[in-house]
C-alpha cells in the first residue's frame, strides 16, 4: 500500500514556480534584474545629466599647473608689427600678443611648436577673424622663435596671434583659455612618451592694452 | 611494479617544476620593446674620443655661467644658469642628413635638451660632416637650485646622431657639475669647422 504525501497548497505553488523556471531561460533573469536595477537607478536620478565641474577662473598673474605645464598668464598686448623679429601681419591685421611664464613641470622638454607642443596651451577665446593657431611663439628676452621647454625652467613666452584691425581694441577684455593635455606613452605603431588632445583647465580674463607701433613691449606691463 | 609507478609519479612532477622554473626564467629574462630598440651606450669621460658607429665626440671643457654671450652676440637671459660644453663631433661612416639631433644633458634621470635658442651660436642640431669634425659650444639651460644638489655630481651628456638615437649610438660622457664654480659669465667661441 502506497500512501500519496499530503499535497499542500505552498508545495503546489513551489512546484509550479519550479516548472516555469525551467522553461525560463536564465538570461531572462539577468536581464529582468539589470533592468530594475536600472530603472530603479533612473527613479533616483540616474538619467539626470551629469553636473560637470566649472572650468576654474585664474586671475592675470595666477599660475594654473597641468600635467605638463606651468601657465601664467602675465597680459594681452595689441601691436602693430615686430619687424625686428621679421613678424609682420598681413595689411589691415594687427598682432595679439599674449605674455605668459611657462615652465615645463615634466621630466623631459617640452617643445612650443604647434599640435604637438605648448602652443596649444593658450587660446584667446571669440575673436572674430582670428587663426586658431598662433602666428608663432617666441622667448619674450631675445625674441627666439619656438624654443624647447628645459625642466623646471619658467621662461617667459609671447604667443602671437594676427588679428583684424578693430577686432580687439584698447581695454577691451578677452578671455584667454588655458589648457591641460593627456599623457599618452607608446602605442601600436608610435613610440615614446606625449601629451596629446588639449582640453580647457582654467580661463582668464585680461584687458587688452594697445601699444600702437610698440615702443618697448616690455615697458607696458603692470 | 607499485614502486616503478610512484617513481614515475615523482619524475614527472620534478619535470613539471622544472619547465615551469625555465619558463618564469624566460619571461623575466626576455628583452622588452625598450630594451631591444635602445641606444647602444659608449661612455667616457672629459677629454676622451669616444667613437660610436656614426658619430666620433670629445668633450673637452664644461663650464657653468650666469649668462652666456654667444659668437653671433646672443646673449638670451635664462631663470635658470647656462651649462656650456665645447664640444668636438664629426660622423663617421656617413654624413647624408646627418645632424647633431641629440645633444642632452641628463642629472637625475630629468633630459634637459641643448638650447637652440643661440641659433648660430651654438652647434645644437647643426649638420656634421665625415672626419672633419664641428667644433663649438652646446648650451644647456638648468634649474640654478640643481647645481648645488648631489644629483650634479654624476650628470651625464649624451651625444648622438639625429634626433632618435634608438639602435644607434649614443655617446655619453659623465660630468662632476658640482665641482664647477658657478662664472658670472662665459663667452663661447664661434662654431669651426676642424678640431681644437
Amino acid at each position: 500500500m502506497t500512501t500519496t504525501p499530503p499535497v499542500t497548497r505552498a508545495a503546489l505553488i513551489r512546484a509550479r514556480a519550479k516548472a516555469l523556471s525551467a522553461k525560463v531561460p536564465t538570461r531572462w533573469f539577468i536581464t529582468s534584474l539589470v533592468a530594475l536595477f536600472l530603472a530603479a537607478s533612473a527613479a533616483f536620478g540616474g538619467l539626470d545629466e551629469a553636473a560637470t565641474p566649472p572650468v576654474p577662473q585664474l586671475d592675470v598673474g595666477d599660475s594654473f599647473t597641468g600635467a605638463q605645464l606651468r601657465i601664467t598668464v602675465e597680459d594681452a598686448v595689441l601691436i602693430d608689427a615686430f619687424p625686428e623679429a621679421f613678424i609682420t601681419p598681413q595689411p589691415g591685421n594687427r598682432l595679439l600678443v599674449i605674455r605668459a611664464t611657462v615652465e615645463n613641470v615634466w621630466d623631459k622638454p617640452v617643445t612650443t611648436i604647434s599640435k604637438i607642443g605648448a602652443a596649444d596651451n593658450v587660446r584667446p577665446r571669440g575673436i572674430d577673424g582670428m587663426e586658431d593657431e598662433p602666428l608663432t611663439v617666441s622667448v619674450v628676452s631675445d625674441g627666439s622663435p619656438y624654443p624647447d621647454l628645459q625642466p623646471s625652467v619658467p621662461v617667459e613666452l609671447a604667443f602671437i596671434w594676427e588679428v583684424p584691425n578693430g577686432a580687439v581694441s584698447q581695454s577691451d577684455v578677452i578671455t584667454i583659455d588655458v589648457l591641460d593635455k593627456t599623457y599618452v606613452a607608446g602605442g601600436l605603431v608610435t613610440y615614446g612618451e606625449r601629451f596629446q588632445d588639449p582640453f580647457v583647465a582654467a580661463y582668464v580674463e585680461a584687458p587688452v592694452t594697445d601699444v600702437g607701433a610698440g615702443v618697448g613691449q616690455e615697458s607696458e606691463t603692470p | 611494479m607499485t614502486r616503478m609507478t610512484a617513481l614515475k609519479r615523482v619524475a614527472n612532477g620534478v619535470g613539471l617544476v622544472v619547465v615551469l622554473a625555465i619558463a618564469w626564467f624566460v619571461t623575466q629574462t626576455t628583452p622588452t620593446e625598450e630594451e631591444w630598440q635602445a641606444p647602444i651606450v659608449v661612455s667616457g669621460d672629459l677629454g676622451e674620443t669616444l667613437t660610436g658607429r656614426n658619430i666620433e665626440a670629445v668633450v673637452s671643457e664644461v663650464r657653468i655661467a650666469e649668462s652666456v654671450t654667444a659668437s653671433n652676440g646672443w646673449a638670451g637671459p635664462t631663470s635658470g644658469v647656462w651649462v656650456v660644453v665645447d664640444t668636438s663631433v664629426s660622423s663617421v661612416v656617413d654624413d647624408f642628413g646627418v645632424s647633431l639631433g641629440t645633444a642632452e644633458l641628463v642629472i637625475d634621470g630629468i633630459t634637459y635638451s641643448a638650447s637652440e635658442r643661440p641659433d648660430d651660436g651654438t652647434i645644437a642640431r647643426a649638420p656634421l660632416t665625415t672626419a672633419i669634425p664641428l667644433t663649438g659650444p652646446l648650451m644647456f639651460e638648468i634649474p640654478r637650485d640643481l647645481v648645488e644638489s648631489e644629483a650634479a655630481a654624476s650628470a651625464t651628456i649624451q651625444l648622438a646622431v639625429n634626433s632618435d638615437p634608438r639602435a644607434d649610438s649614443l655617446l655619453a660622457i659623465t660630468v662632476d657639475l658640482s665641482a664647477l664654480p658657478l662664472l658670472p659669465s662665459v663667452e663661447t667661441d664661434e662654431p669651426i669647422w676642424g678640431a681644437l
